[in-house]
Parts: structure tokens; sequence; C-alpha cells
């Protein structure tokens, strides 16, 4: 956990530096006309000062940690998959169109995720796909994108 | 507009055929979510956001409230049948409820949590129609410098309450004061951290960060866990109608928990949660038996579901008064109005009366609809258990991905919502909370506004923030409240309400 809390301050830090260097670009006024920079300047100050403050924290509590093991790859995997898979839906979205990338994300995270076997994820995919279909083409009416099946779906 | 004329309008809005219609989907939906261990009132509410975007402002916001407190309601049903709380909100329940489960009494303990949660929510309703007008009234007389320290005071409480060490809190709150300056200036339009991006010129966007956070990071957590199927207290439920005796150890504990959740409810925070404990805990401490509680006593869930639907209804009026949200269910209700062009504060109920008028009315008429629609349906909620997690995580993670496209058909704000995702996912995972972060992104253009105003009339002197009475007491309890925290026997007692919650 401490390791972490030197990563997030070490990021925090970058960030803060980031806003701050945006900051300049913007209209910061004077206390008695503020401009558009003004507040993100006070909150950007802020953010330094809380970071330095945790980044003391950490190092000051350093030799009081204890080693604990960590499974960090096993806690994450499972999550770092899903994402995967919808960093890829997304990508693929207005491409394959609403059908064939709904069926595609349901069966990955089916199989890859939730470990479901093959025909299982496949018809619970391919089901999934069309209800929503329906559901949000025809009776919600929301524009979602026909993709490869635009001559077919018309959309 | 006298309290009867108010009452007729509200009523005659929400008897329509499609603002009834509306309120029977949300109460339905909302009450499906809750019971689904994972997913809570936020992540109901984010998922339906966009569909009421299609929705006049009054159905849009009858359909949100009853997904409140449907959720709020469906939790108490996996507390009760299972040990697992199906929001925060619903761990007290654990306690007693699921101990009354296995002595056979399943069926009296969800029937209680019904009406108290019925007995509740009506109460509550008058608690609003009497104080909501009264602090909006009470509103119109603060100015900038009020209202400022009105959000640093909202702000201050949510980040004490937040899980996690202080300094977190506060970064999590520095950070979403951050990400709410993106996009136009409020007062002249410049734009901020856009980048050149058209997307983000009106901001990162309530919805994709709330469905991000609440919903993509709660299944990112949740699939990483055992997806062994859990158990089912099996039993056959039978006698959900509260019997006399039942009745005589339940009413005290309905009504002393409406009154503690109306008034905690009102406050910013967690507040829902929190008058839950402090239901049970008072439940407990007036009891001729404190050591029966824990080991299957009706007043462990009496008191806290009404408590709990009590602050759900107080949740509303710091929101329709003053314009400010007390929670992040609270303040996805505000972006739902503002999408609709109405913005919640002091002239709220008197420019949209039919809105706020219609909301009451339908908030009871939600409760009824709890009532009489969920106790038969306890079997299929039952049923709906035990569909594995691996198989309804995926439809979940779908529903928000549309959601979200549904908006504005903007890649762009998917690929936020998952962004937003992993970053909820891994502030769990390293003590962050999420609370501060998206009630500090609400929050931040009204403290922004607000705080360039008051030094406009100052012209720079800081001092107007001390000079009127009502700032400085507001400002004063802020202070109060860390100074409080600060103390470790308080300290002490957070760190243990905290392990509670967690």
């Amino acid at each position: 956990m401490k390791k972490t809390d030197l990563l997030v301050s070490l990021i925090l830090l970058a960030l803060t530096l980031g806003a701050s260097l945006e900051i300049r670009n913007m209209p910061i006024g004077s206390f008695g006309s503020p401009g558009a920079g003004f507040f993100p300047f006070l909150v950007a100050i802020l953010l330094g000062i809380l970071t330095l403050i945790l980044l003391a924290q950490t190092i000051w509590e350093k030799g009081k940690e204890k080693a604990t093991p960590s499974n960090v790859w096993g806690e994450w995997k499972k999550g770092t998959l899903t994402v995967a898979c919808l960093l890829g839906f997304i990508a693929l979205f207005e491409y394959l169109g609403f059908l064939i990338s709904t069926f595609f994300l349901m069966a990955f995270l089916l199989l890859a995720v939730g470990g479901r076997k093959w025909l299982e994820a496949i018809g619970t995919a391919l089901i999934s796909a069309f209800v929503c279909h329906l559901l949000f083409n025809s009776l919600l009416k929301a524009s979602l994108p026909a993709g490869l099946l635009k001559g077919l779906l018309g959309n | 507009m006298d309290l009867f004329s108010a009452l007729i309008l509200g009523f005659s809005t929400a008897l329509t055929v499609s603002n009834l219609a509306y309120c029977l989907i949300g109460v339905t939906f909302g009450t499906l979510i809750g019971v689904l261990p994972g997913l809570g009132p936020v992540a109901a509410i984010s998922l339906l956001l966009p569909i009421t975007y299609k929705l006049v402002p009054v159905t849009a916001i009858i359909l949100l409230a009853g997904i409140f407190y449907g959720a709020m309601y469906g939790g108490s049903t996996t507390s009760i049948l299972m040990n697992i709380p199906g929001e925060t909100a619903s761990v007290v329940t654990c306690l007693d409820g699921y101990m009354m489960a296995r002595q056979g009494r399943a069926g009296p303990a969800l029937g209680i949590a019904a009406f108290g949660s019925f007995i509740a929510g009506t109460l509550g309703i008058v608690g609003i129609l009497s104080l909501a007008p009264l602090l909006g009234q009470a509103a119109l007389r603060i100015g900038p410098p009020e209202y400022f320290s009105l959000t640093i005071l909202g702000l201050s409480l949510i980040i004490i309450l937040s899980r996690g060490p202080l300094v977190k809190g506060l970064i999590m709150a520095t950070l979403g004061l951050l990400a709410g300056s993106v996009g136009g200036d409020p007062v002249s339009g410049f734009q901020r951290f856009t980048f050149g991006s058209f997307t983000l010129i009106d901001g990162l966007g309530l919805v994709p960060i709330a469905m991000g956070m609440f919903g993509i990071g709660e299944v990112l957590e949740n699939v990483g866990r055992s997806s062994k199927s859990e158990d089912i207290y099996e039993t056959k439920i039978h006698g959900l109608l509260p019997k006399l005796q039942d009745w005589k150890d339940s009413i005290w504990p309905i009504l002393r928990g409406t009154v503690i959740g109306f008034f905690v409810g009102i406050l910013p925070g967690p507040s829902v949660t929190i008058s839950t404990f402090a239901s049970y805990a008072v439940e407990k401490k007036l009891s001729r038996h404190p050591e029966k509680f824990g080991t299957g006593v009706i007043q462990g869930v009496a008191g806290p579901e009404s408590a709990n639907n009590a602050a759900t209804c107080g949740a509303f009026i710091p929101l329709v008064s003053l314009g400010i949200p007390a929670n992040v269910t609270m303040a996805l209700f505000m972006g739902a109005l503002m999408i609709h062009g109405i913005q919640p504060g002091p002239l709220f109920i008197g420019q949209y009366p039919e809105i706020f008028w219609g909301l009451i009315a339908s908030m009871y008429i939600g409760n009824a609809l709890l009532l009489v629609l969920n106790l038969p349906l306890i079997g299929l909620w039952v049923r709906l258990l035990r569909v594995p997690y691996n198989i309804l995580f995926p439809l979940v993670l779908l529903f928000c991905l549309i959601g979200v496209y549904t908006l504005n058909s903007n890649i762009f704000e998917m690929l936020i919502m998952v962004v937003f995702g992993v970053f909820g996912y891994v502030n769990r995972k390293i003590g962050f909370d999420g609370t501060p972060f998206i009630l500090a992104m609400v929050l931040g253009p009204i403290m922004e506004k607000s705080l360039r105003q008051s030094l406009l009339i100052s012209r720079g002197h800081p001092g107007i923030f001390f000079g009127s009475p009502i700032s400085l007491a507001l400002l004063g309890l802020a202070s109060l409240a860390f100074i409080v925290l600060l103390i470790p026997t308080f300290r002490k007692k957070k760190e243990v309400l905290k392990e509670d919650q967690g």
C-alpha cells in the first residue's frame, strides 16, 4: 500500500505540474477581478500542497511498513482483461456496428473473464446482442450504428 | 400557493398514465438493481439517466426518484436473505435480518422492512413538505459569500466522512474541483483544459464519470472476487404480514428511525448509511435486552430500514431548496435537472411547482407501489439472486456503454467513462474514496462562481466571507468538523464506523 502511495504522490505531482503549465495560458486576474484561471490556480496550489503532505507521510511511515505478500497480477488480472475488452469494443463499435460488437464483447467477457463454457458463452452472447438490439434500437429508438450490417438494418 | 392546492397539483401531475407507468418502472428497476449485490442506487440511476433525456423533466425526475428508493428497498432483500448488503445502507440490516431468516422468520423481516420503509417514506414526505419551502425562502436571503461557505461546509463534511485517511479525501476533493473546471469558464466562457477537443468544451460530463466510477468501477472490483454462488437461506418465505407482536415491537423503532433518518439525511455525505447505523445504535441503547441485538430481533430491522428510507427523503431537501446536492445520488438528480435546463435552488419550488409537487406526490405513490408490488415479487428477486454474477456483469457493462453513447453518439464519452471506471477501480484498491471527487466536481462550479462573485463585490477583500453571520457560522462549522476529527477519541470512533461501512 505504501509503495502505491509513493507512486500516487509522484503521479499527482506530475499532474499538478501539468495543470500549472496549462493554467499559465489562462487569464488569472487578481483578487479584485478574478479571471478564468483564478480558481484552477488556487486548486492546483492546494493539490500540490496535499501531494507533498501525502509524500511526506509515505516517506515517514516507510520504516514502519511490514512486508506483505502480494499477488498483484492475480488481483488485477480479471479487471485488466475486462478493461481491454471494453477498449476493444469502443475501438470497433462504430466500424462493426452495435449488433456485431455487442456479440463479441459479451462473448469475450463471458469466456475470458466470466470463465463460462464456449457453448454457453456464444449462446448467451447471441441472445443478448439481439435482445439489446430490440430494446435499444426498436423500443427506445436509440440511434446506434449498424456498421457492417448497414444494408441489412438500414441505419 | 397553499398546501392543499399544491398537493392537488402534485397528485394531478403524478397520477397521469405516463407518470404512473414511469414511477412503476423506476421502483421496479430500482428494486432489481438494489437486489443485485455490488450495484447500488448510484449505478442504477447512472444506467437509466440517459433514457430520461427523451422524457419531459417531471417524468424524468419521477423515474429517477422511483429508482432511488426502490434500490433502497431492494438492498434490504439481499441483506435479509443472503447476509449480503445490496448497497451500503443495508449493511446494518444484515446483522439481525439474516438471523431472523435463519430462524424461519424471513417473512416478518421482509414484511416489516417494507412496511417500515412505507411509513418512514410517508412521514419523510411530510417533512419535505414542511421544510423544503421554508428553507427555500430562507435561501433567497443568502448571497454569494454564504453560498461559497455552504459549499465549503458541504464538501468538508463529505471529505471527513469519506473512507480512508483525511489527506486522501482532501486530494480526491481537490481533483474533483480540478475536473469540474474542465470546459468553459462559467463566467467568461474561456476554454480551460480542453486541449482543442470539442467533446471537452462542455466539460468532462457528470454522467460518463459517475457511470464509470460507480458502475464500471464497481463491476471491475466485483469480477476479481470469487464467483462461487452465495448461500441463499433456503426456506419457504411465508407470513409476510407482520403479526401484532411484531408491530408492537417495531412501531417505536420505525418512528424513531424515521426522525433520525430524515434529519441525518439532510446532511451532506453518506448520510443514508450513517442514519442506519445511528438508528441501530439508538435501538440497542434503548432496548431492555441489548444483548439480543445481532441474534435476530425485529427492532434491528425495523429501525434502520425506516431510517434509510426517511434519509432518502431528507436528502432531497438541500437539493430542491438550496441547489446543493448532499450526496452522489443527488448530484445525479441535479445533473438530470440541469440537462433539462432546470437549475435547482431557492427559486426551484416557485418556478417549477409542477415538478416539485409532482415529485412529492410520486414519492408517496412510489412508496405505496413498492409495498404492494415487492412483497409478492420476493420470489422473483430470490430467483434473480441465483443468476451467477459472471453472467450479469457483462450486461451491466454493456448497458453502461450504450447508455453513455446515447447521450451524444460520441465514442469519446465512452472512453471517458472507461477511463474513470479504471480510476474508480484503482481508487478502491489503493484506499481512495470516489465520493469526494464526484461531489467536488458538481459543487466546484457553484463554489467558483460564488467565490468570484464575492471577490468582485468586496473588490478582492476576503473579509466578506467573515462579515456575514451566516457565512461565518458555516465556515465555523466546517472548521469545527475538522477539529473534531483531529481529536483522537473521535478519530478512533470514525475508524470503527468506516470498518463497519467497509
